[in-house]
């Protein structure tokens, strides 16, 4: 990604932020995000997000499950390994019940969490730029990404008519880069007007 | 012409000084050298160094992280011995001959180490029979506590020479003072000879015989009455009556295997044949042959005379019997002498008694039923016992009126077991000369001035003379371990003759046989018999000294409070194998109980000192202790409660008790019951008349393998009947079946598993099958020894059988059914039952334990990690868990030796890991490690064995080819193993035809299909018995 | 789109007190960010001693051999199993609180899941030190995994109840323990942007990931927890139905009984609540979040107690039914000679007065609100669950089929009691760094539920209830046309 330009406004209840939300995307400008420190459910409609497609994925992790302990049990027991264990048949299915399932549980559940860090890019070591600490404690802040002919000052202004508090403008990595939040990068030299 | 040359280079051609430098090195360029200061890749070709580096390291990781067991070396023969291949066992005949007990045997012998004992099958006498003494004795050949050379008084080990040379000068000077040989009873015709020959060089020598435990009542009561000074030859195999008085005939009486073997004969049945002989046994304790009794009756000692009378009175002899009260014992006789009226001569009487009176009437009892001639052999008298009482006696007294110039001891070992020891030690200070032929340094040894190792008899040439004409040859099946020499050598040298014991030996025989190459046959064959059995002789009877006997036992006294009887443990015997751990670790036929003695009373005499055989007596390991008080002598002993006991009796084992210095496994174990030994002015009394015993208070700790004396009506785990009900409904054993289908529905059997319909298995060609009789089963524990033997079971000591960690494949069940005042018995060997549906295999995690095409339930040690679970799933409970290292195998060596100091385990493992006992060890079992679990492998490395040798010659495998250790040992042939697939084989024959009847697989509700069958026990008796009787 | 939530004010509040979201953080995050009470360093100390004591007994056992514990041939398996049965049970409450009741849309469930779910993990952590140290030979422990390797063919064998742990215990930990740390990052990342010290910036950094709060990874957080409860439902289900299997299968009397999997399972989450009581009943004191952790949770798991309790009752009457019913006669000897009579008789009636009669007093209101009573009868549940898998698996092996074979009495000694000493020192030893490096209570979550259930919002709902359809619908219908 890049470095850019962003306008972020606070807001400090979701019940503002709403209207907020459908007033400045109807104003055309463009979100960035809006970093909410719980779920606010319905913002992601407001925003026009689409609908995750994360459980497709834990579907097909758990059949992967499925089919390996099933296929897994009956080559060992009937191809690779005959052997006669308490006169059992060589495939005792009611035998082979709990492992399937427990290995369709551990490939869905692991698979979904690799899945889920990959796309929100989460990982030890991982940093991002955080527009308002507060975002995670008590303030719901949106960010609107300025191009290079986008009027900051109107911006802002429209902001706060829509009620957000302390608007500022920040220049941030868009993205997410390798680092510790506990010393200061210099990404990038400030080139204010 | 000029041959063409060839060259490659210039160099060559005009034979540089370069080139030939070069021609010289083998290896043109020099191995890199990296020097420290210079890192790996700076040294010259640092790539194919780096792999070479690479591929050691690695190799030396893998080898260092799979390294479990320590590097042993392993020395190979220079050049090979004749007749040794390595990894193939030779079989040399020879004896086991101990205080009396005569066996010929085969002795095994892998890579030159004597490893296991079987029975020799040409004797007509034992016919390949053994016990479990017969199989522990090869460990005593490897006891860490041999003397291991010549000693003279304390700590100096001069040589033989040395010595012969002292004892020389001391014969010379001892003029005609008499010189005594003290022996136990020898039958050996070479070692007499060689006695004869010194008793010429020295007149005055007087050869002195004594048994531990003495049979001089028997012997002078025949002398007294035939004329003849010897044990008669019985024949219960002939008997169809048999009345035992206190005799312990398949335990501990004369010679037990034999007897064992002909009792089992006279009692083997079939559907078709079901006429058994009859036993009654009167006892005061419970012994294992009361066990095997059908109809048991119990007296006092006091009233052994008064008994015996009344059974010759009831027979018709004209005496007067004094009164006995027991109603039960009463009829008890009377039964018994109508039945032996009825036998008409095929019935016996036999008495442990060592009283000559009893005897003599027993005697007398046995001419009025005819037995002579017919169940007694006049003419095959036993030679295994010739000790008598009253020499051993008169020489104490003689001994200590220092009329003694010299003592030489054989043999027997009475600062321990004789009846005044204290005695017998004051005698012995006073004998100029005391010279004790000794294995170990026993007690009575070590206080003798010269101990002169003699040979353990898997090491010694030798002959045994078991009855007139039937002689068994001892021959050495490994060089001496140690510095040892034969007792007869001694004898011969010191009379002048120079000739060891060896040559004489051989000329006797080759002179009496007739020819070296006979001598050679008979030697290989381990036997020499007459060629066709003689006929069972009579002999005459004076009825003289009857009416003195009978007038004698009249007027016995009555007893006390209380009555001891000192009796025998099958395992430990009189105590001179007492230092044999396999034996000390078997479980007691009756008791249950390894590692002690301690007093057995029955449950009334129990609940007069307030101990009741309640659950918390069962569950503790500590049992109560009591007092019993004999005379000025008290023990303080642990009270075992054993039902069918005479309510004022107590029972006390000899031979424990041995002082420490014999070793770890017999030395400070129970407690010395020989001073309670009377003597009656005649023989030794093995009884106390008037006793008291009173609670101890205290518990103290018993190591007993089996707690719950009962089977709780469990027909699925034993069955039996009485002939009678067997005759009349042959399909008894099937009707019980009757009651699992009302338990567990008609067809428990197909719902006992999920896959009905598969049929995965089918058996082809071998299905290995176990049968064991129940009614052939007399409990004695020659098949537990034998497995530990053969199977290298480890030995585990006292403190862990407590903890019930004993290791034992085969264990013997005992369970009394009945009322408890006078139960039955019934003994069931158990072992792994290789369950076709085996329970245990379902649950290892691993796949350590699973079934091979045979039928086996096999167990893959490399595999196992000790879950344990195939043990809890294991309804029969053969599995053993190697809770610690007890053999030394595992991967943190030595690590039981800290545990033997804080006193977990027992010292003797230490012993056990000795390498002097290691070499008992098999070669062809797996020594399992810590954490491993095992179990009953039916022996197949002899299976493994038997198939190859089929294969060598390319034959099918032959019935009783091959058999197990259990099957081989048993001395009743109650363990039948084979092939179940092979129509031919005796067990297909038994479980189909023979014995079908009586065929039934234990807990068969279960539906886990054991390939090991059991016969159901037929008791020759008109009571109800088992389940029949508590209904 | 409406943004009134709703919620009656007749369900008392989960969050008491006046709070908003800053003061959410405050509370919940204050502990982590001072130092520790004199208390919590005795608790963790003595927790790392027991821990010790356990160390020395395994390292005893694993050189020496496991014949210094009073197992035996009849008695293959006694506190070393009772225990990881023990500690299994234990560790379903949390799972079962943040999945079942997640699906179940239990609100309360915000306030404990965290807890429980870490308490959950730790006891699972417990739990596997049993299977593993009671073998034989842990060193080649690595056997029970099936993995192609260089001994031939050599596999594990799936018909084995033991393998099937292997496979339920390790996925039961893996997927408890992402579940448990997805719900964290949110808070972590709290922590983060909270911290001061250069060490805590530095830390919850590197532990939130680099959480940021955004909308869409919100969006895909809650598909994600919403999923993982869906799987771990039926997987806290299944791991104690397993491990009751390695008895159910088995020939034993007394084990082989088709009651066990629900049996077990009621009786997991019997125990896993009575110890999530135990600990937050402290937790709530020490670190003052009573506003958080209410009576009304505690109420709520005391009913979860008292049914399971009946639950595990019921099975207890129904076994013993059966045995004398099915007319087994091994079976009928096992309960009614050697369970309820016989040497184990004590046990046998410790599990039934602590498990079936002494629940039964929640039925009053008034004891399932009363803290110290609640606390009480939690250690009391959890020592009756205790003797419950010691009954089961002692006294049903040391009298089974053959009578031959029946044990002596089974003492443990001081290596097994030091062994499992030692795992409640590990328990502690976690729990107490847990408290004092993580927000034991889900801020994010709380916050969520916050403007329906908190106090403060509730009473301003209170006029909602008077007013009219029309009012109502006219006061919050979609405000198309602003304000």
């Amino acid at each position: 990604m890049a470095i850019k330009k962003f306008v972020v406004g606070n807001f400090t209840d979701e019940e503002v932020l709403f209207p907020a939300v459908k007033r400045v995307r109807s104003a055309g400008y463009k979100i960035h995000d809006v970093y909410t420190p719980f779920p606010v459910h319905g913002l992601d409609h407001a925003l026009g997000l689409k609908q995750t497609q994360l459980h497709t994925a834990g579907f097909i992790y758990g059949i992967t499950g499925t089919t390996t302990a099933l296929c897994g049990i009956s080559w060992i027991f009937d191809v690779d390994w005959l052997m006669n264990i308490g006169g059992k048949p060589h495939i005792p299915l009611p035998a082979m019940i709990p492992i399937t399932f427990e290995l369709t549980v551990l490939f869905a559940a692991v698979g979904m969490v690799y899945t889920f860090c990959w796309l929100c890019a989460l990982a030890p070591g991982v940093k991002k730029h955080v527009f308002n600490p507060r975002s995670t404690d008590d303030t719901f802040t949106m960010v609107i990404e300025c191009t290079e002919h986008t009027n900051t000052e109107e911006v802002k202004a429209f902001l706060s008519t829509v009620g957000a508090a302390d608007i500022n403008v920040q220049h941030a990595e868009a993205g997410w880069w390798w680092g510790t939040y506990d010393k200061e990068q210099v990404l990038y030299k400030e080139e204010l007007v | 012409m000029q041959k063409k040359e060839h060259w490659q280079s210039f160099g060559q051609k005009d034979g540089s000084e370069a080139f030939n430098q070069l021609a010289k090195d083998e290896f043109q360029e020099s191995l890199p050298v990296v020097s420290p200061d210079e890192g790996l890749f700076d040294a010259k070709a640092p790539r194919r160094d780096f792999l070479k580096y690479l591929g050691f390291s690695t190799a030396a990781a893998a080898l260092a992280a799979s390294c479990e067991m320590p590097v042993r070396k392993s020395i190979p023969f220079l050049n090979k011995p004749e007749d040794i291949v390595p990894g193939v066992a030779n079989y040399y005949a020879t004896t086991f001959v101990q205080d009396g007990d005569m066996i010929p045997v085969l002795a095994k012998v892998r890579d030159g180490r004597p490893i296991k004992i079987e029975g020799n099958e040409k004797s007509t006498i034992t016919k390949g029979v053994t016990n479990a003494r017969v199989q522990a004795s090869v460990l005593s050949l490897y006891d860490v506590n041999r003397v291991r050379n010549p000693k003279e008084g304390k700590g100096n080990e001069p040589t033989f020479e040395a010595i012969d040379k002292k004892i020389a000068q001391a014969l010379a000077g001892n003029g005609s003072k008499p010189i005594v040989l003290l022996t136990s009873t020898i039958s050996s015709p070479t070692i007499k000879a060689a006695i004869d020959d010194f008793t010429k060089k020295f007149p005055s020598t007087r050869q002195v015989t004594v048994d531990a435990v003495s049979y001089s009542g028997l012997l002078q009561a025949s002398e007294a009455v035939y004329g003849k000074r010897a044990i008669p030859g019985y024949r219960f195999d002939k008997a169809k009556v048999i009345v035992s008085i206190d005799a312990d005939f398949l335990g501990t009486w004369v010679s037990p295997a034999t007897f064992a073997r002909q009792y089992a004969e006279g009692r083997r049945v079939t559907d078709a044949n079901l006429d058994m002989s009859r036993h009654f046994q009167f006892e005061g304790t419970f012994s294992m042959t009361g066990a095997n009794a059908d109809e048991r009756y119990t007296f006092k000692p006091s009233q052994t005379g008064a008994v015996v009378l009344a059974l010759y009175q009831a027979l018709g002899g004209s005496v007067s019997a004094p009164a006995l009260t027991e109603q039960r014992l009463k009829d008890g006789i009377v039964q018994a002498a109508k039945e032996l009226k009825a036998a008409g001569g095929n019935a016996l009487v036999v008495a442990g008694s060592n009283d000559k009176n009893v005897q003599i009437v027993v005697h007398a009892i046995n001419e009025l039923i005819g037995a002579g001639g017919k169940t007694i052999d006049w003419t095959g008298t036993l030679n295994y016992r010739q000790g008598i009482d009253a020499d051993m006696v008169k020489l104490v007294d003689d001994m200590n009126a220092g009329s003694i110039g010299a003592l030489f001891i054989f043999g027997p070992n009475p600062v321990y077991n004789y009846y005044q020891a204290d005695k017998f030690k004051s005698g012995l200070a006073k004998v100029p000369l005391t010279v004790a032929f000794a294995q170990v340094e026993d007690e009575t040894a070590t206080l003798c001035q010269y101990i002169l190792p003699v040979h353990h008899y898997l090491e010694s040439w030798g002959d045994a003379e078991l009855k007139p004409g039937y002689v068994s040859f001892l021959q050495p099946t490994i060089a001496p371990l140690f510095k040892t020499r034969a007792f007869a050598t001694s004898l011969l040298k010191w009379s002048g003759n120079d000739k060891d014991y060896e040559n004489y030996f051989k000329e006797y025989w080759v002179a009496k046989l007739g020819g070296i190459d006979a001598f050679d046959l008979a030697l290989q064959a381990g036997i020499s018999e007459p060629a066709q059995e003689p006929a069972i002789g009579t002999a005459a009877f004076n009825s003289g000294p009857v009416s003195a006997a009978t007038s004698a036992l009249a007027q016995a006294k009555a007893g006390g409070q209380v009555e001891v009887v000192l009796y025998q443990k099958v395992s430990i015997g009189d105590g001179a194998l007492a230092n044999n751990p396999w034996l000390q670790e078997m479980p007691d036929p009756v008791t249950r109980i390894t590692w002690d003695n301690y007093a057995i009373l029955s449950p009334a005499l129990a609940a007069k000192m307030n101990i009741h055989a309640g659950d918390h007596y069962e569950v503790e390991i500590g049992k109560p202790t009591v007092s019993v008080k004999v005379g000025d002598k008290t023990y303080k002993l642990a009270a075992i409660i054993i039902p069918g006991v005479h309510p004022d009796v107590i029972g006390v084992a000899l031979g424990y008790g041995r002082d420490p210095k014999i070793g770890l496994a017999g030395g400070g174990i129970g407690q010395n019951a020989y001073p309670l030994v009377g003597y009656d002015g005649t023989g030794f009394t093995y009884a106390a008349t008037d006793a008291s015993v009173t609670a101890a208070g205290d518990t103290y700790k018993i190591a007993q393998t089996q707690l719950h004396n009962v089977y709780e009506g469990r027909t699925s785990v034993i069955k039996e009947a009485t002939v009678g009900t067997f005759r009349e409904s042959p399909d008894i054993f099937r009707q019980m079946d009757k009651e699992l289908e009302e338990e567990y529905g008609d067809n428990f059997r197909e719902n006992g598993t999920l896959y009905k319909d598969e049929d995965v298995y089918d058996r082809f060609g071998i299905a290995w099958g176990m049968s064991v009789d129940l009614s052939a089963c007399i409990g004695c524990g020659a098949c537990v020894v034998a497995c530990n033997v053969e199977n290298n079971v480890p030995v585990v000591g006292k403190i862990q059988v407590a903890k019930a960690h004993e290791m034992h494949w085969i264990r013997i069940d005992r369970y009394f059914s009945g009322d408890m005042e006078n139960p039955d018995v019934v003994f069931q060997p158990m072992m792994c039952q290789h369950c076709d549906n085996a329970p245990c295999e379902n649950v290892c995690p691993v796949n350590a334990t699973n079934h091979s095409t045979e039928g086996l339930n096999q167990m893959a040690y490399n595999r196992c990690i000790g879950t344990r679970y195939c043990a809890n799933n294991c309804p029969f409970k053969v599995r053993r868990f190697n809770w610690y290292d007890w053999l030394g195998a595992d991967s943190f060596p030595d690590n039981q030796k800290p545990l033997v100091e804080e006193g977990w385990i027992d010292p003797i493992l230490n012993d056990m890991n000795d390498p002097l006992s290691r070499m008992v060890l098999n070669p062809d079992v797996t020594v399992r490690g810590r954490g491993v679990m095992e179990k009953c492998s039916f022996c197949v490395q002899r299976l493994q064995e038997g198939k190859l040798n089929a294969k060598k010659d390319s034959r099918p495998l032959r019935d009783g080819e091959v058999r197990t250790a259990c099957a081989q040992a048993c001395p009743t042939h109650a363990i039948v193993f084979g092939n179940a697939n092979d129509s031919s084989s005796e067990i297909f024959n038994l479980r189909k035809r023979e014995n079908k009847n009586r065929v039934y697989y234990a807990l068969e509700e279960l539906h886990v299909l054991p390939n090991v069958n059991y016969l159901a026990k037929v008791r020759n008796t008109e009571r109800k018995v088992g389940m029949e009787k508590e209904a | 789109m409406s943004l009134l939530k709703y919620e009656s004010t007749l369900r008392e509040p989960l969050v008491d007190g006046d709070k908003d979201y800053h003061q959410v953080s405050e509370d919940i995050c204050r502990p982590i960010e001072v130092k520790p009470l004199k208390s919590w360093y005795v608790g963790f100390g003595i927790s790392v001693l027991l821990l010790l004591f356990g160390v020395y007994s395994i390292y005893r056992d694993v050189t020496y051999g496991i014949g210094q514990w009073n197992l035996n041939r009849t008695i293959g398996w006694g506190w070393d199993i009772t225990n990881f049965v023990w500690w299994v049970g234990i560790g379903h409450a949390g799972t079962l609180i943040s999945a079942i009741l997640l699906l179940f849309r239990q609100g309360w469930r915000t306030g404990v899941n965290r807890a429980a779910e870490a308490m959950t993990i730790f006891a699972v952590m417990c739990a596997g030190q049993f299977p593993i140290w009671h073998m034989g030979r842990v060193w080649i422990a690595f056997f029970v995994m099936p993995y192609p390797n260089t001994r031939g063919p050599v596999w594990v064998n799936f018909n084995s109840p033991l393998l099937w742990d292997v496979f339920a215990i390790s996925t039961y930990f893996t997927v408890s323990l992402l579940f448990w740390y997805s719900g964290l990052l949110p808070d972590l990342a709290t922590l983060r942007d909270r911290a001061k010290t250069k060490f805590r910036k530095f830390f919850y950094g590197l532990t939130s990931f680099g959480w940021s709060g955004s909308t869409k990874h919100w969006q895909r957080f809650e598909a994600l927890a919403l999923v993982l409860a869906g799987l771990s439902a039926p997987l806290v289900l299944s791991v104690h139905t397993i491990v009751s299997m390695d008895f159910a299968t088995s020939v034993i009397p007394g084990w082989h009984t088709q009651i066990f999997p629900p049996y077990f399972v009621a009786g997991a989450i019997f125990s896993g609540f009575a110890m999530v009581q135990t600990l937050l009943i402290i937790t709530r004191k020490v670190l003052r979040l009573e506003d958080y952790i209410t009576i009304g949770h505690i109420e709520a798991m005391n009913k979860v107690i008292v049914m399971t309790g009946s639950i595990v009752g019921c099975a207890y009457l129904t076994e013993l039914f059966i045995a004398w019913y099915s007319g087994n006669p091994y079976e009928y000897d096992a309960f009614y000679k050697y369970r309820i009579a016989g040497p184990y008789v004590w046990a046998y009636w410790t599990m039934m007065t602590c498990n079936v009669v002494s629940p039964q007093l929640f039925w009053s209101a008034k004891l399932r609100r009363n803290i110290q009573f609640t606390f009480i009868m939690s250690v009391v549940v959890n020592i009756g669950m205790w003797f419950e898998r010691f009954v089961i698996i002692v006294t049903s092996l040391y009298r089974d089929y053959l009578p031959s074979s029946w044990s002596t009495f089974y003492r443990p000694t001081i290596w097994e009691v030091g062994f499992f000493m030692g795992t409640i020192g590990l328990f502690f030893t976690c729990y107490f760094l847990f408290a004092k490096y993580f927000p034991v209570i889900a801020v994010a979550e709380i916050k969520a539920v916050l403007k329906t259930s908190g106090e403060n919002f509730k009473r301003g709902m209170e006029g909602i209830e008077k007013e009219s359809v029309d009012e109502f619908v006219h006061k919050h219908a979609p405000s198309e046309h602003g304000h």
